[in-house]
């Protein structure tokens, strides 16, 4: 690639042959396109009816939330026998074997355990308006004093410094983007879901509803969108931002299953013993040490 | 009279109809355009993106561009040319904001030694070893020799899609012409 008489650097040409992009299955292309078009082009559709939250207090409303995006994610990593009966016209791609029976939640579903300063923002501290103490009232209000006399200074009294405002971020609309995303993606549009999981995470980086965001964009990729890459990289994030929280089993889980579809047993099998190890009481640990040992016996 | 064209003309070719069908709104005609550009715009965002991780992101993005652009398509120039332009420009979108976000987990694959003139033709192997060399020069680098290499931009076209004065362009092809040669130096053991 080099020429010799100009010292010029010579690149390959841009074209649509393989290269240098990585190979891609003309399943997953076409998912490529399809995923563009959705974006570009949506089809109009009746729209879903509004989930009843009204009368959910704010708290359990954001827990829901949450929980909802997780049971997708869950939903999502079970295993074909469970996740695919009924709800798929096309063949799947190559799945995971691991069978979880209906899965059992990481989470309750109810507030998840965060801490309380999540879920009830802090009372915001305002400091009064300082003002100026005001003067005793003088008997000699109208009386002027003599030329001569020295005109009283008031002495200067230390005002307190103000309190620190504490400003703590909204996260309502972060639960509102995460209501958008899991209606859209009960609606099946996938590409659309994503988008919105993807801005909640982006909008609202180190939250919690962050974190579950990442972990539905992620399952939605990679059974939806075929990008197992891109789940993966998402997966990654979520227990960047909270390594033991409570998805953290799910990022973990589906990490296996995204490196199993990238065809990389050796990163799959230290995944599934990660999950093991961070993960003892796992409900999944027979059929994880199933895989394991699947793994093992492959040349 | 008698219009006589340069032999080194091309003639023009007569539009793509499905490039009108699919700024109408026609879905196949857009589906049928984007399966047929998507294999070259996956490969130029990987010419511009260090690896492998984000380009389908990107690639999606763009395919979404192309088709939002499609009714600004005069015909001036091929309608691939005018894709690439759109690829770069919404490449570079995404980069930036992704620096903001930090979403890159991935590593950097090793650095790859470049092909060897002996060794057998493979075509997409000498494209990956090429792109992971290149994954290794700084970004304002790589993306000057892209878009003056690859996409056949001139110093001042590229200048005015990067916002940066031209000589600035020119220090940077500078810069990374020198970097790449110096990469196959090593591979060639001087």
């Amino acid at each position: 690639m080099r020429d010799e008489r100009s010292a010029k650097v010579s690149l390959p040409l841009l074209d649509g042959r393989a290269g240098p992009a990585k190979r891609l299955s003309a399943d997953a292309l076409d998912r490529l396109v399809q995923g563009a078009l959705e974006q570009a082009m949506p089809v109009s559709r009746p729209q879903p009816p509004e989930p009843e939250i009204d009368l959910i207090t704010p708290v359990r409303r954001r827990a829901w939330l949450i929980a909802t995006a997780l049971m997708f994610a869950l939903a999502a990593t079970a295993s074909a026998t469970v996740y695919v009966a009924g709800r798929r016209a096309t063949p799947p791609v190559p799945r995971p074997a691991l069978s979880v029976a209906p899965p059992a939640p990481t989470a309750p579903v109810e507030p998840a355990p965060v801490a309380p300063a999540h879920l009830e923002p802090a009372p915001l501290e305002i400091a009064p308006p300082s003002r100026p103490p005001s003067r005793p009232p003088s008997r000699h209000v109208h009386h002027r004093p003599p030329p001569h006399a020295p005109v009283p200074v008031p002495v200067p009294v230390p005002v307190p410094a103000p309190t620190p405002v504490v400003v703590v971020p909204d996260e309502s609309e972060a639960e509102d983007l995460l209501a958008r995303a899991n209606a859209t993606r009960a609606a099946r549009r996938w590409s659309e879901a994503d988008a919105l999981y993807q801005q909640a995470a982006h909008e609202h980086p180190g939250t919690q509803a962050a974190c579950a965001a990442l972990v539905a964009s992620a399952s939605l990729r990679l059974e939806h969108l075929g990008d197992p890459t891109g789940a993966l990289r998402r997966y990654r994030a979520a227990l960047l931002l909270h390594p033991r929280g409570t998805l953290s089993q799910d990022a973990r889980l589906g990490m296996a299953h995204a490196l199993r579809a990238l065809g990389d047993p050796v990163a799959e099998e230290a995944a599934l013993r990660e999950l093991l190890a961070e993960h003892p009481d796992t409900p999944l640990r027979q059929e994880v040490e199933a895989r394991l040992r699947a793994l093992r016996a492959t040349p | 009279m008698k219009i006589v064209r340069p032999l080194s003309l091309p003639l023009p070719s007569p539009p793509d109809p499905r490039i009108e069908a699919a700024a109408r709104g026609d879905r196949t005609a857009a589906a049928a355009l984007l399966r047929e550009v998507a294999p070259r715009v996956r490969n130029l965002v990987r010419y511009l993106v260090r690896g492998d991780g984000d380009i389908d992101d990107i690639a999606q993005e763009a395919l979404v561009s192309i088709l939002g652009g499609l009714a600004s398509f005069r015909g001036e120039g091929t309608f691939v040319s005018w894709c690439d332009r759109i690829v770069a420009r919404q490449t570079f979108a995404s980069l930036r904001r992704r620096r903001r976000d930090r979403l890159e987990l991935l590593e950097p694959e090793p650095l790859a030694e470049l092909p060897s003139p002996d060794a057998a033709p493979d075509d997409y192997a000498a494209r990956r070893q090429l792109v992971t060399a290149l994954d290794h020069l700084p970004n304002d680098q790589r993306h000057a020799l892209v878009l003056h290499h690859v996409m056949g931009l001139s110093v001042p076209e590229i200048a005015a899609d990067l916002e940066v004065p031209v000589e600035t362009v020119r220090s940077r092809l500078r810069l990374g012409r020198a970097a790449f040669r110096k990469l196959h130096d090593l591979e060639d053991g001087r």
